[in-house]
């Protein structure tokens, strides 16, 4: 039987824009059917970074397993807040992923933090549904099956704040890019503002 | 290659068929005459109008819907196809009657509305009255929107009279024929979007019925046949729970086979084939689209009058449920979707399928209360089973970036990560390890030199601040004062590397917040 693609499926783009400064990181932009995870301590403003720009080309956001995420920040990130929607998981690790199967299927983009212990066949099968619906999965640590693309995060430096007087304004984070579509990794100084 | 993919999409619609309503006036005073149970009376009439028409359904009894275009086009013309049912109903009925009597009215016409106008008029004239093709439009323009009351039955379920008289409580046609609109065309004029904002999703409805179309939406998709349940038993089933168990089986299939496209369908044929080749084949109707419950009350209420008709003597060989008439899945159904919306769409189905999986309080969005407060300017709000995900976001449409912030708001970059609900208690210390404090000036009472979390300390490396917010200043019950602190800290990480790492912090009653953290 061949799957039925609908022709928004057919004449999508391959890939969807990211916006600076994050863009040096997937010189592809985001590609359709792929996972990128993101781990270390900047890896939701990495996640939010890459994924912000494609909310505007009509792509709705799921937000997975991420209740605090800090709305106004993935504003600032440019994402539109109104495709952004939250979907609170199980417990249940086998029910999480008949739910990541169900937003995989009707959401874009998909943002979610993995728990322990998902099973590798879960991630394989949710890999494949992802590449049938054309969708981004980007995760929040571990993901059992190797990566698309993996941004390794480390925040080097703050500047602005002077001991009370200014704010925090520049943030040095330092990004390993690593992953099975990556031949040759990777390493990127990015100021986030 | 791709304009032709194009036109299979759902983005339009399929306009509604030629339909024929044969409709029994007072069917059920004259079964009563009859001293039999009124479906079991109407059934001869069910089976003369078998004979020629495929996929009946029967609305109640008296009251009988078909697709007829096909038929006609066998019986070489329309007039001749409906003067062929009208003379063999009769003929049914006269060797049933008992001399009271029945006004047998037949109407064709496109879409639901027009055929039962038709089969009202059929009544008055005595005459089978069938609308031309394209004319439908204009003949349900001229009529009464009182019509919608007369006509309930046929163009919603058969049990929706009372949602369409009452519906929220309002009386549907005493407030359109309060507004002076008094025909159909007049609702017509009215336009969607005016409706739509009176009503809500029945205003759509009702401007759907007011130009022609049925209550329910039909995109023209071709249903994969994988779609459509069908069972062959090796061995025939003798007992009816079985036969029922499978039915109901196969009717949940076919309705998850369909939701896990984004459709559902508001027609739905079922058949049941007996081992002496007797057979029950019905169509069943439901503007809403059928869920699991309705669907097999529908099956149950067909196996058992097939059952009480006799029709069943040797067991049940096949069972074969189809779905007709598919559209989009209920709750996504809004034609008030931009039409670029496309993934607004699929989202809406995605939430639907997972409020069903994880309840309806899973799935939420986001909503702006304004004000400055980073912690709590944004909040998330659970859809709680409301899957109009459009209406819920659109609020939120002005707000997207690049709008000026206020003026006194904590700058940007903002935490992302932030405890909206609970903010865990830390404590920020001076370098003699006593609390700093905010005065009523705000100023802290001295540098923080450790920050202290669940129980471990970090360096504070820098930090800015403080940052009062004053929220609601005018109401002393609910009024909220605190100074947020950013402070950048040294921390080490699971493996013992040295990190740094931001934070904010917040002085509110007296002890200090973990508001966010910049993730």
């Amino acid at each position: 039987m061949v799957p039925l693609l609908s022709a928004a499926q057919l004449t999508a783009p391959a890939a969807l824009p990211v916006a600076a400064p994050f863009d040096v990181l997937l010189p592809d932009g985001l590609v359709r059917g792929r996972v990128l995870s993101c781990d270390g301590d900047a890896a939701l403003t990495v996640a939010l970074g890459v994924l912000g720009a494609a909310t505007h080309d009509g792509s709705w956001l799921a937000v997975v397993g991420v209740p605090d995420l800090g709305i106004a920040a993935a504003r600032d990130a440019g994402v539109a807040l109104n495709r952004l929607v939250f979907v609170s998981t199980p417990r249940d690790v086998r029910r999480w992923a008949a739910t990541m199967a169900t937003v995989i299927e009707g959401f874009d983009l998909v943002l979610a933090a993995v728990p322990d212990g998902v099973a590798a066949a879960d991630t394989r099968r949710l890999r494949s549904r992802l590449q049938v619906r054309r969708g981004v999965l980007v995760t929040l640590g571990a993901w059992t099956d190797p990566s698309d693309v993996s941004c390794s995060t480390t925040t080097t430096r703050w500047n602005g704040a002077q001991h009370g007087a200014g704010h925090l304004r520049e943030r040095h984070v330092r990004v390993r890019v690593a992953g099975r579509r990556v031949p040759v990794g990777s390493t990127h100084d990015l100021v986030v503002a | 290659m791709t304009s032709s993919l194009r036109e299979r999409t759902p983005q339009t619609e399929r306009a509604p068929a030629q339909l024929a309503v044969v409709w029994c006036r007072n069917w059920s005073t004259f079964a009563a005459h009859l001293r039999i149970a009124s479906h079991v009376a109407f059934e001869p009439v069910v089976r003369v109008v078998g004979r020629d028409v495929a996929d009946i359904e029967v609305v109640e009894p008296g009251l009988l819907v078909c697709g007829i275009g096909g038929a006609a086009r066998r019986a070489g013309g329309m007039e001749r196809l409906v003067a062929q049912l009208d003379g063999a109903i009769r003929d049914a009925l006269h060797g049933i009657d008992t001399g009271i009597g029945i006004d047998v009215g037949i109407g064709v016409g496109e879409g639901r509305l027009a055929a039962a106008l038709a089969a009202r008029r059929a009544w008055r004239t005595g005459e089978p009255c069938i609308i031309d093709r394209g004319e439908s439009v204009s003949v349900v323009q001229h009529s009464p929107v009182r019509s919608l009351l007369e006509c309930a039955a046929v163009i919603g379920a058969a049990s929706t009279v009372d949602d369409i008289v009452h519906r929220d409580g309002t009386d549907t046609v005493g407030m359109l024929e309060r507004l002076g609109l008094y025909r159909w065309g007049d609702v017509a004029q009215l336009g969607e979007k005016a409706l739509a904002m009176r009503f809500g999703g029945w205003g759509v409805e009702l401007y759907r019925l007011a130009t022609g179309r049925d209550r329910h939406i039909v995109l023209p998709v071709t249903v994969p046949p994988e779609c459509g349940g069908r069972l062959d038993c090796e061995a025939v089933l003798r007992s009816r729970d079985i036969v029922l168990n499978e039915a109901e089986r196969l009717v949940d299939d076919v309705l998850t086979n369909l939701a896990a496209r984004g459709w559902s369908c508001s027609r739905m044929s079922v058949s049941f084939d007996a081992d002496d080749d007797e057979r029950s084949e019905r169509t069943w109707y439901r503007a809403e689209g059928w869920t699991t419950r309705e669907a097999r009350r529908a099956v149950a209420v067909q196996l058992d009058a097939w059952i009480a008709a006799g029709g069943v003597r040797d067991g049940v060989r096949t069972i074969v449920v189809t779905p007709c008439d598919v559209g989009p899945l209920r709750g996504t159904q809004r034609t008030l979707w931009n039409a670029d919306e496309r993934g607004g769409r699929a989202a809406g189905a995605a939430v639907a399928r997972l409020s069903a999986l994880n309840g309806a309080h899973s799935v939420a969005v986001v909503h702006d209360r304004g004000g400055r407060d980073p912690a709590v300017r944004y909040d998330v709000v659970d859809l709680g089973g409301d899957v109009r995900l459009d209406v819920a976001v659109a609020h939120l449409e002005r707000d997207t970036v690049g709008v000026p912030r206020w003026r006194g708001a904590l700058p940007s970059p903002l935490p992302a990560i932030v405890h909206r609900r609970r903010a865990p208690v830390i404590e920020v210390l001076d370098i003699d390890d006593g609390d700093v404090a905010v005065d009523a000036r705000h100023e802290l009472s001295a540098p923080p030199h450790t920050v202290v979390i669940a129980g471990r300390r970090h360096e504070v490396v820098e930090w800015a601040g403080p940052w009062p917010i004053e929220e609601r200043w005018w109401d002393a019950l609910r009024a909220r004062r605190l100074a947020y602190v950013q402070i950048v800290m040294r921390t080490k990480d699971d493996d013992g590397e040295p990190r740094v790492t931001a934070i904010l912090a917040a002085r509110m009653a007296r002890a200090w917040h973990l508001v966010g953290r910049y993730a």
